[in-house]
């Protein structure tokens, strides 16, 4: 008995892991091709730090990050360093301000995506070019921040489900 | 919270991000664009990607069965407008006559380019947090592929490799403002750039600079790459000019050019890796 509870964190984050991966590829590879940026991978960062606390969603927040990096033209680590500090501030956050509930995983998932886009927005359009950015964010990146945000209860349950089962 | 920020986790948290924070101006200055993090996530992904890929390629050709009656009604108006863009070219047929006979001695061109080393490519993934159509190649420099090498889908200049990691090359489209070619249109042989800006980007055209306000160039022209610069090399197709404009600030004009391909559905490329008029 013992020795299965001293696996169960093991198990969880491993299966943590595998659901970034998963993510990551559904990302870059169905959703890339959309003619607005969805970025599943910060409802599910979100949802990991709500239940995990702020230690472990900083390192899920740079494997989330990376993820995000791979793929995209802003400059290389970016999304890392943004993930990490985001997640590890939504853990601080619904450790001592909010309770783990659904409607806080919404307001993070908004905050952290609008973040999230905005930075993404600024490296890869508005420093390229300024003139014409405006009207690009407000057709392409705020829609994608609102389905970004749609998505968390995607996540946000199975997530609950696994911590619930394995801690 | 106060605890918090006294405690050795936050000391390991600011450690952790001023790490990562290096790691970003590591990547910027080194000559490949990517850091260690992303190459070996890249060289770990890259076969699931693949994977992935295909399997979206396969998906989509399952759905296209599944559509609403909309879908067919909208695809009925867009093939009445066809027909009758269609009836104006019968319509013109001399205007259509010199446009085969510039495509063809286009292509007589082509042929004659023995020069040219392909590598062929697969698209592996997009980014969801791009609005440039910039895409990623399952090829790196562990095939031979490096930073400025022209990207091509038959005759037709898809982009530029700009970062490359160990298995991968991320893939700037012409949309990219990063991205300017050096270009002539080839019934007026008048030379121009293409720039790319964000407002036209979106609606999936090239803005065509340096034409002069009398130009001779007209709707429905091809532009090619002109050779200058030797990133490209010469006569590789860009798109068709659908509108010529004057510039309200100066003696100049413009033109939008909409590239024969749509680079969103773009699955096999090739990456040209060598060529006689490449600059060294």
């Amino acid at each position: 008995m013992k020795t299965k509870a001293r696996y169960l964190p093991v198990c969880r984050i491993a299966l943590y892991a595998a659901l970034f991966v998963l993510t990551g590829v559904i990302q870059n590879t169905f959703l890339g091709g959309l003619r607005v940026p969805v970025l599943p991978l910060v409802p599910l960062t979100v949802a990991v730090c709500t239940f995990e606390g702020e230690f472990t969603g900083l390192f899920f927040g740079i494997l989330g990050g990376a993820l995000c990096d791979i793929a995209s033209p802003a400059p290389d680590g970016i999304f890392a360093l943004l993930f990490a500090a985001l997640g590890c501030a939504v853990g601080l956050c619904m450790h001592y301000l909010f309770r783990s509930t659904l409607l806080s995983a919404l307001l993070m998932t908004l905050l952290f995506t609008a973040a999230a886009a905005a930075v993404g927005f600024f490296f890869t359009v508005f420093l390229k070019d300024p003139a014409g950015a405006f009207p690009l964010f407000r057709q392409r990146t705020v829609p994608g921040v609102l389905l970004t945000v749609l998505l968390q209860p995607v996540f946000y349950y199975p997530i609950r489900a696994i911590d619930g089962k394995l801690r | 919270m106060r605890n918090f920020f006294k405690s050795v986790k936050f000391k390991i948290v600011m450690s952790v991000l001023a790490v990562l924070l290096l790691g970003v101006f590591v990547a910027a200055v080194s000559t490949g664009g990517t850091g260690p993090l992303t190459n070996a996530l890249n060289f770990a992904l890259t076969p699931l990607n693949e994977a992935a890929a295909h399997l979206k390629e396969e998906l989509s050709g399952f759905f296209a069965g599944f559509r609403s009656s909309s879908k067919y009604l909208e695809e009925i108006e867009s093939l009445r407008d066809e027909l009758n863009d269609c009836r104006e070219q019968l319509a013109d047929y001399e205007k259509l006559q010199q446009k085969l006979a510039s495509y063809e001695e286009f292509l007589e061109v082509k042929n004659e380019r023995p020069d040219y080393s392909f590598l062929p490519a697969t698209v592996i993934m997009r980014s969801g947090a791009d609005v440039f159509e910039t895409f990623t190649i399952n090829k790196g420099t562990a095939d031979g592929v490096a930073v400025n090498m022209p990207v091509l889908s038959g005759e037709n200049l898809i982009g530029v490799v700009r970062e490359v990691s160990h298995s991968t090359a991320l893939v700037y489209t012409l949309f990219h403002p990063d991205v300017s070619v050096s270009a002539y249109e080839i019934r007026t042989r008048e030379d121009c750039y293409t720039k790319a800006e964000s407002a036209v980007s979106a609606e999936g055209l090239i803005k065509l600079m340096g034409l002069t306000r009398t130009t001779p160039v007209v709707s429905g022209g091809i532009v090619c790459t002109s050779g200058i610069g030797g990133i490209y090399p010469r006569d590789l197709i860009i798109g068709t000019v659908t509108q010529v404009v004057g510039s309200e600030s100066d003696i100049s004009a413009y033109a939008l050019v909409k590239p024969a391909l749509d680079y969103g559905r773009l699955i096999d490329v090739f990456v040209l890796t060598d060529f006689e008029e490449k600059a060294e």
